[in-house]
C-alpha cells in the first residue's frame, strides 16, 4: 500500500485544534505569567478557550466528512459528544477555580488547568474517532491526564493513594482494551470502523462470528467497561473519586466517562454492528449489575463524595441500558437508544457535577465532605442546601428535573427494543437510589449541626456559585426543553446512522 | 401578531419571577410597579390579538416547542387564539390589570407585599396559558397551576389559622372536581386517540361524527359527565360550589380576580371549548342544565341571609356561575360566554366595591355594622350601585343582555327540561334582585350602625379609578350583545361553534322576555325597598316565624355538615383504619423488611471493596474470564 500525502482538511478539526492550543498557551501562562496573576488570567483564557471551541463546533452542526485518512470523523455524534464534553468542561473550570487557588494543598492553577485540557481533548478526540488507533489514543491521552489530575492534592495521603491505584488498574485495562482490538484487526484486517464493518458484514452474512472475533469483543467491552466503571471492572473508582481533589472527581465522573461511551458507540454501532446480537446481551447484563450494585453499595457509604463514586457506577449502568437497547437492524440502529444515551450523558453532566459543586461549596465553608458535614446545611445556608437537594432529586429522576427526562427516554429505548425487565430494573434501581440521596436531604433539613462547629473559614467562590445556578437552571430547564434536545440527538444520530448505514453497503 | 403571542403570557411570568426573586430584598413596596407594567402590556398585546382575529375571522395557532416527543405520544406545546380565546384573553387581562391597579392602595403597608405582586402575576400567566392551551394536556396543567395560585393566595394571611383552612378547603374539594377530569382527560384520549381539540382528528370533529368512528353515545356521554364533574369543582357548582366562600379570606382583589372574574370561569370555558362532546350526548347535556340550575336557585336563596358583604356577593358569583353552567347545559353556548364575560366586569366591580367599603371601615365585613356609608364613600356608593344593578339584570346594564339570553335560550332549547330552567332562572332572577338591594340599602342607606371611633372614608385614586372604569364597563359592556341573539358579540363568537345551530328566536319573544325580567328584576329591588329601607316588614320576625327555612338558607342548605357526615367524617376512620392497621403493620413492616435486609446486602458488598490495589486487580481479573468464560461456552460456536 502506498502512502499518499494529502492536505488535511484542518477546518474539519478546528474545534479540536482550538483546545490543542488552549493547552499549550495555559501551560506557557504558567511559566512565564508572575504567580498572583496565574488565577485571574488562566481561569479566564480557559474558559475563553473553552466558550471558542463551542463557537467553532456549533458551526459544524449538520456537517459530515472525514481527514487524516478516515481517522477523525464529523459527524453527528461527533458534534453532540464534543459538545458535552465541552460544556463539562467549562462547568468544571467555573467549580475547580477558587478549589485549587486556596484549597486541599494549594495546587498550581496553571499546571492543573493544562492537565484538564488535555483530558478534555483526549476526550475529544475518542468521540470523534474513526479509526481503532484513534480510540484507544484518545482515551490514553484523557486517562494519562486524568490519573496525575487524581494524584494532584499531592500533600494528601489519600489522593496519590487514589492516582495510583487508578493509574495501575488503568495500564491493566488499557492493556486489556489494545489486545482485544489486535484480536479484532486480526479477523477483520483492518482498523478503520467503516472497514471493519464492511469486512464483519461481508464475511458473516447470516453465520455466526468466530470465536476469535468474539473474543476481541468481549475484551474490548471489559476494556472500555473498565474506563465507564462499570460492574465487576469498577474497583478503582471508589478510591480514586475519594481521593481526587473533589472537584476532579466531578470532571473525571463525566469527561472520561463521555469518552468511554463514545468509543463504546463507535466500536459497537459504528464497527462491529453486525455482530449486536451478541453485544447487546452482553451490555445489558453488565447495565443491571452495575446499577443494583452501584445503588446497593451507596446505600451504607457515609461520606458523601464516596456515596456519589457509588451513584456514578450506577448511572453507568442506565446508560449501557439505553445502548443495550440498539438492535441494530440492517446497519440502522434503533435511533432512540443511542439518541437516549447522549441525552442522558447531557443531564448526567448538569445534575453529577453540580452535585460535587456543592460538596465543593461545603469545603469552602472549611467543612469536610461526610454526611454530618452536610447537617443543618439548609438552615445556615439555604440555598447551597436547595441546590443541592435539585441536583439529588434530578440524580434520583424526579420530574420536572433533567433526570427524570434522561431515565424516561433510556426507558423509552428498553420498551422499543422489548427490554421490559431492564425498564423495570431501571426502575427498581431509582426506587433504591432513593434512600441514600434523601438521606442527605433529610439530614441537610432536619438535622442540627452542633453549634461551635459551622463555617471554620470562608473562602471566595464568585465562580463557584455562578456554576451552581447555571447548573439548577440547567437541570430545570434542560428537563422541560427536552424536546428540542432529543431531537437535536436524534437528527444527529439519524445522519450518524445513514452516513454509517452508506458506508457499510 | 402571530409570532408574538407568546408574550401575552411571557410577560407576567417575567414579573413573577422578578419579583419572587429580587420582591423581599431588593424591591420590596415596589413590586407593584414590576407587575402593572406587565399586566398593561399583556393586555395590549390582547386586544391586538382580538383585533386580527376580529378581522381576519381565523384563529392564530404558534408551536413554541416539543416538550415530549415518544414515538405516538407527541406533546407538542403550542398556543391557539381562536375567537373564545380571544374573549377571554380580553376578560383575563383587563380585569387583571385592573386588580393590579387596584391594589396598589388596598394592599398598601401589608406584610409580604412582594409575595401578593409573585402571585398576581403567576396566576395571570397560569390563566393565559389555560385559555391558550390547544390541548387537554396543558389546559389541565394550567387548571392545576390557577388552583395552586388560588390556594397560595386564599392562604395570603397565613398566620391566620382559618385563610389557612380555607385554602385546604377549597384545594381538597378541586381534586374531587379534578380526579374526575383526570379521568375524563384519559377516557378522552383513549377514545378519540387524541388529546388536541382542534384540527381534523382533533377532539372537537371527532367528537361530533362520534358514529362514524363507532364511538358509543355512552361513552360521549361519560366523557362530558367527567368534564363537568371537573369544571364543577373550578367553577363552584353544587355541591362542590363549598369551597368558594370559604375563599374570601383571601385578600378582596384576590377575590374580584381570581374568585369571580376569572378562574371560577374556567370550568365554563372548558365545558364551552370542548362543545361538541356535549352536542353529542342529551343526557350530559342533562345534567349540566340541572346542576347549573340548582346552583343558580340555592345560591340566590342563600345571599339572602347572609351578614358578610363578601359573602353576599361570593353566593351572588356562585349563583351567576349557575346561569352560565345551565345555559351551557341548553344549548346556549353563546350566551354563556356572553354572561362569563359580562360578569366579569361587574362582579369585578362588586368584589372590588366591597373591598373599597371593607378599607374604608378598617377591616369590617358584617353588614349589620355598616349603613349609611352613602355619605362617606360617593364614589364607591355610585359605582357599587351600578354593578348591583347590573347584576341584577336591570336595563339596559350589562346583567340584563346576557341573562335574558340565558333564559331565552333556554325556554326555546329542545331539551325538555329548558322550561323548567328558564322558569328557575326567573326565580333566581327575583332572588338576585333582592339580595343585591339588601346589600346595598343595608350598606349604603339607613342609619350609622358603626361604633363612633370608626371612621368611615372613601379610597384613594389607585382604587377609585379601577372602579370607575368597571363601572363604565358594566353599562355599556351589554350592548355588544345587541339586538339580542344577533349583536356584534353573536356574529364574532359564531365562528367558535361552528357546529351549534342556532334556534330562530321572534322578535316578539325576545320583547316578552325582556319585559318579563324586568318586572321581575325590578320587583326584586321593589321587595327590598319595602324590606330594609321603609322597614315594613320586620326581618327578625320573619325569620323568627319561618325559623326552619331561615336556618335552612342561614346554614347554607347544610351543605358542609353534609358533607363532614357523609364524606368527611367515614374518609378519617377509613384513614385511621389504614393507618393504624394497613399502614403500621403490614407495608411498614414488609417496607422495613426489605430496607433492612438492602441495608444488610449493602454493608457486606461493600467489603469487596478492600482497598488492596492487588485485589482489585485479581477480582477484574476474574470478572474478566468468567465474562469470557461463561459468554464463548453459551454463545460461541467454540465448542
Amino acid at each position: 500500500m502506498t502512502v499518499h500525502l494529502e492536505n488535511p482538511d484542518w477546518g474539519m478539526v478546528l474545534p479540536q485544534l482550538i483546545v490543542l492550543a488552549l493547552a499549550i498557551v495555559v501551560s506557557l501562562l504558567d511559566a512565564f505569567l508572575p504567580r498572583e496573576k496565574h488565577f485571574t488570567v488562566i481561569t479566564g483564557v480557559s474558559l475563553v478557550g473553552f466558550g471558542a471551541a463551542i463557537v467553532a463546533l456549533l458551526t459544524q452542526k449538520g456537517e459530515t466528512g472525514e481527514t487524516f485518512h478516515g481517522l477523525f470523523r464529523l459527524d453527528g455524534l461527533s458534534i453532540f459528544m464534543n459538545l458535552v464534553i465541552l460544556i463539562a468542561a467549562v462547568l468544571t473550570v467555573l467549580i475547580s477555580a477558587s478549589y485549587v487557588e486556596y484549597l486541599d494543598s494549594k495546587m498550581g492553577t496553571g499546571e492543573f488547568y493544562t492537565l484538564v485540557t488535555f483530558a478534555v481533548l483526549g476526550a475529544m478526540l475518542t468521540a470523534s474517532a474513526g479509526d481503532m488507533i484513534m480510540i484507544y489514543v484518545g482515551i490514553e491521552l484523557s486517562s494519562v491526564a486524568t490519573y496525575i489530575l487524581t494524584a494532584f492534592a499531592k500533600r494528601r495521603g489519600t489522593s496519590l493513594e487514589g492516582g495510583l491505584k487508578y493509574f495501575m488498574l488503568g495500564l491493566f485495562a488499557s492493556a486489556i482494551l489494545l489486545y482485544g482490538m489486535a484480536w479484532i484487526y486480526g479477523s477483520t484486517a483492518s482498523t478503520g470502523l467503516d472497514a471493519i464493518n464492511a469486512s464483519l458484514t461481508a464475511t458473516l452474512s447470516g453465520e455466526d462470528a468466530n470465536a476469535g472475533m468474539l473474543f476481541g469483543l468481549l475484551l474490548v467491552i471489559v476494556g472500555l467497561g473498565f474506563k465507564l466503571a462499570a460492574v465487576p471492572f469498577h474497583f478503582w473508582t471508589p478510591d480514586a473519586y475519594d481521593g481526587a481533589p473533589t472537584p476532579v472527581t466531578g470532571f473525571m465522573s463525566v469527561v472520561p466517562k463521555a469518552a468511554a461511551v463514545a468509543a463504546m458507540v463507535r466500536m459497537m454501532v459504528q464497527g462491529l454492528d453486525a455482530l449486536s446480537d451478541d453485544w447487546t446481551i452482553v451490555l445489558a447484563v453488565l447495565a443491571f449489575v452495575t446499577m443494583l450494585f452501584g445503588n446497593v453499595v451507596a446505600i451504607s457509604q457515609r461520606d458523601v463524595k464516596r456515596m456519589l463514586a457509588y451513584s456514578s457506577i450506577a448511572h453507568t449502568g442506565y446508560m449501557l441500558a439505553g445502548l443495550a437497547a440498539v438492535q441494530v437492524v440492517d446497519g440502522v440502529a434503533n435511533e432512540r437508544s443511542v439518541s437516549s444515551v447522549l441525552y442522558y450523558l447531557i443531564s448526567y453532566a448538569f445534575m453529577n457535577i453540580g452535585a460535587f459543586a456543592v460538596i465543593v461549596w461545603v469545603q469552602h465553608r472549611g467543612q469536610g465532605t461526610g454526611l454530618d458535614d452536610f447537617s443543618g446545611l439548609a438552615s445556615r445556608s439555604p440555598l447551597p442546601a436547595l441546590a443541592m437537594t435539585i441536583f439529588l432529586v434530578s440524580l434520583m429522576g424526579i420530574p420536572p428535573t433533567i433526570g427524570f427526562y434522561g431515565k424516561y427516554y433510556v426507558i423509552v429505548a428498553l420498551l422499543d427494543a422489548n427490554m421490559l425487565w431492564l425498564a423495570i430494573s431501571i426502575v427498581v434501581a431509582s426506587a433504591i437510589s432513593a434512600y441514600f440521596y434523601l438521606r442527605v436531604v433529610a439530614v441537610m433539613y432536619f438535622q442540627e449541626k452542633a453549634a461551635d462547629d459551622t463555617d471554620r473559614t470562608v473562602v471566595p467562590s464568585t465562580l463557584l456559585n455562578v456554576g451552581i445556578l447555571v447548573m439548577v437552571v440547567g437541570v430545570l430547564a434542560l428537563g422541560l426543553f427536552s424536546g428540542p434536545i432529543i431531537n437535536l440527538a436524534n437528527d444527529w444520530t439519524n445522519l450518524f446512522s445513514i452516513a454509517a448505514s452508506a458506508a457499510g453497503q | 401578531m402571530a409570532d408574538l403571542l407568546y408574550l401575552i403570557p411571557l410577560l407576567p411570568l417575567v414579573a413573577f419571577v422578578i419579583n419572587i426573586l429580587w420582591g423581599r430584598s431588593t424591591i420590596r413596596g415596589n413590586a407593584h410597579w414590576i407587575a402593572i407594567p406587565a399586566a398593561v402590556g399583556s393586555w395590549v398585546l390582547s386586544i391586538i390579538t382580538f383585533r386580527e382575529i376580529y378581522t381576519d375571522h381565523h384563529a392564530i395557532s404558534q408551536r413554541l416547542f416539543t416538550w415530549i416527543p415518544a414515538g405516538d405520544f407527541n406533546i407538542v406545546v403550542s398556543l391557539y387564539a381562536d375567537q373564545l380565546t380571544a374573549v377571554m384573553l380580553l376578560v383575563v387581562t383587563s380585569i387583571g390589570m385592573l386588580v393590579c391597579i387596584y391594589s396598589v392602595g388596598y394592599m398598601h403597608g401589608e406584610d409580604g407585599y412582594y409575595r401578593f405582586y409573585s402571585y398576581i402575576p403567576l396566576f395571570i400567566f397560569s390563566m393565559l396559558m389555560l385559555v391558550l392551551a390547544d390541548n387537554l394536556l396543558t389546559l389541565f396543567i394550567f387548571w392545576e397551576a390557577v388552583g395552586l395560585c388560588s390556594y397560595l393566595l386564599i392562604g395570603y394571611y397565613f398566620r391566620r389559622r382559618s385563610a389557612g383552612n380555607a385554602a385546604k378547603k377549597a384545594f381538597i374539594v378541586n381534586r374531587v372536581g379534578d380526579l374526575a377530569f383526570g379521568i375524563g382527560i384519559m377516557l378522552t384520549y383513549w377514545t378519540f386517540d387524541s388529546i388536541y381539540f382542534h384540527g381534523e382528528d382533533g377532539i372537537l370533529e371527532k367528537a361530533y361524527h362520534f358514529a362514524d368512528y363507532g364511538i358509543s353515545e355512552g361513552t360521549i356521554m361519560a366523557i362530558g359527565i367527567l368534564l363537568f364533574i371537573g369544571a364543577c369543582g373550578k367553577s363552584a357548582q353544587f355541591p362542590l360550589h363549598i369551597w368558594l366562600p370559604d375563599a374570601m379570606e383571601g385578600p378582596t382583589p384576590v377575590s374580584a380576580l381570581i374568585h369571580a372574574a376569572t378562574m371560577v370561569t374556567a370550568g365554563i370555558y372548558m365545558s364551552a371549548r370542548s362543545y361538541t362532546i356535549f352536542i353529542g350526548s342529551e343526557n350530559a347535556m342533562l345534567f349540566v342544565a340541572v346542576i347549573g340550575s340548582i346552583t343558580a336557585f340555592m345560591a340566590a336563596s342563600i345571599a339572602l341571609t347572609q351578614h358578610d358583604i363578601k359573602k353576599v356577593v361570593a353566593y351572588s358569583t356562585v349563583s351567576q356561575l349557575g346561569y352560565m353552567a345551565f345555559a351551557l347545559g341548553t344549548g346556549a353556548w353563546v350566551a354563556a360566554i356572553f354572561h362569563l364575560m359580562t360578569h366579569a366586569f361587574f362582579k369585578g366591580l362588586l368584589f372590588l366595591g366591597s373591598g373599597s367599603v371593607i378599607h374604608g371601615m378598617h377591616g369590617e365585613q358584617d353588614m349589620r355594622k355598616m349603613g349609611g356609608l352613602r355619605k362617606h364613600m360617593p364614589i364607591t356608593f355610585w359605582t357599587f350601585l351600578i354593578g348591583s344593578a347590573a347584576n341584577a339584570g336591570i336595563f339596559p346594564l350589562a346583567g340584563f343582555w346576557s341573562k335574558d339570553e340565558i333564559i331565552v335560550g333556554a325556554w326555546v332549547s329542545d331539551s325538555h327540561y329548558g322550561k323548567v330552567a328558564a322558569i328557575i332562572g326567573l326565580c333566581a332572577a327575583f332572588l338576585t334582585a333582592l339580595y343585591m338591594f339588601r346589600l346595598v340599602f343595608l350598606v349604603f342607606f339607613g342609619e350609622e350602625r358603626f361604633d363612633s371611633h370608626v371612621h368611615p372614608h372613601e379610597s384613594g385614586p389607585w382604587m377609585a379609578v379601577p372602579l370607575v372604569i368597571l363601572a363604565v364597563a358594566s353599562i355599556f359592556v351589554g350592548f355588544v350583545g345587541f339586538p339580542p341573539e344577533d349583536g356584534a358579540f353573536h356574529e364574532f363568537l359564531h365562528h367558535a361553534f361552528e357546529h351549534v345551530h342556532g334556534h330562530e328566536v321572534s322578535m316578539t319573544m325576545t320583547y316578552t322576555f325582556g319585559i318579563v325580567s324586568t318586572v321581575v328584576a325590578l320587583s326584586g329591588v321593589a321587595v327590598a325597598y319595602i324590606t330594609y329601607m321603609r322597614k315594613a316588614i320586620n326581618t327578625d320576625e320573619l325569620a323568627e316565624r319561618f325559623s326552619g327555612i331561615y336556618n335552612f338558607l342561614y346554614n347554607k342548605w347544610y351543605v358542609d355538615e353534609f358533607f363532614m357526615a357523609a364524606v368527611v367524617n367515614p374518609m378519617k376512620d377509613i384513614a385511621n383504619f389504614l393507618w393504624k392497621v394497613v399502614d403500621v403493620r403490614i407495608i411498614d413492616g414488609t417496607v422495613n423488611g426489605v430496607g433492612t435486609s438492602i441495608v444488610a446486602i449493602s454493608a457486606r458488598l461493600r467489603r469487596v471493596q478492600t482497598g488492596s490495589v492487588a485485589n482489585y486487580a485479581l477480582e477484574i481479573g476474574v470478572g474478566m474470564v468468567v465474562l469470557l468464560g461463561v459468554f464463548l461456552v453459551a454463545f460461541g460456536n467454540l465448542f
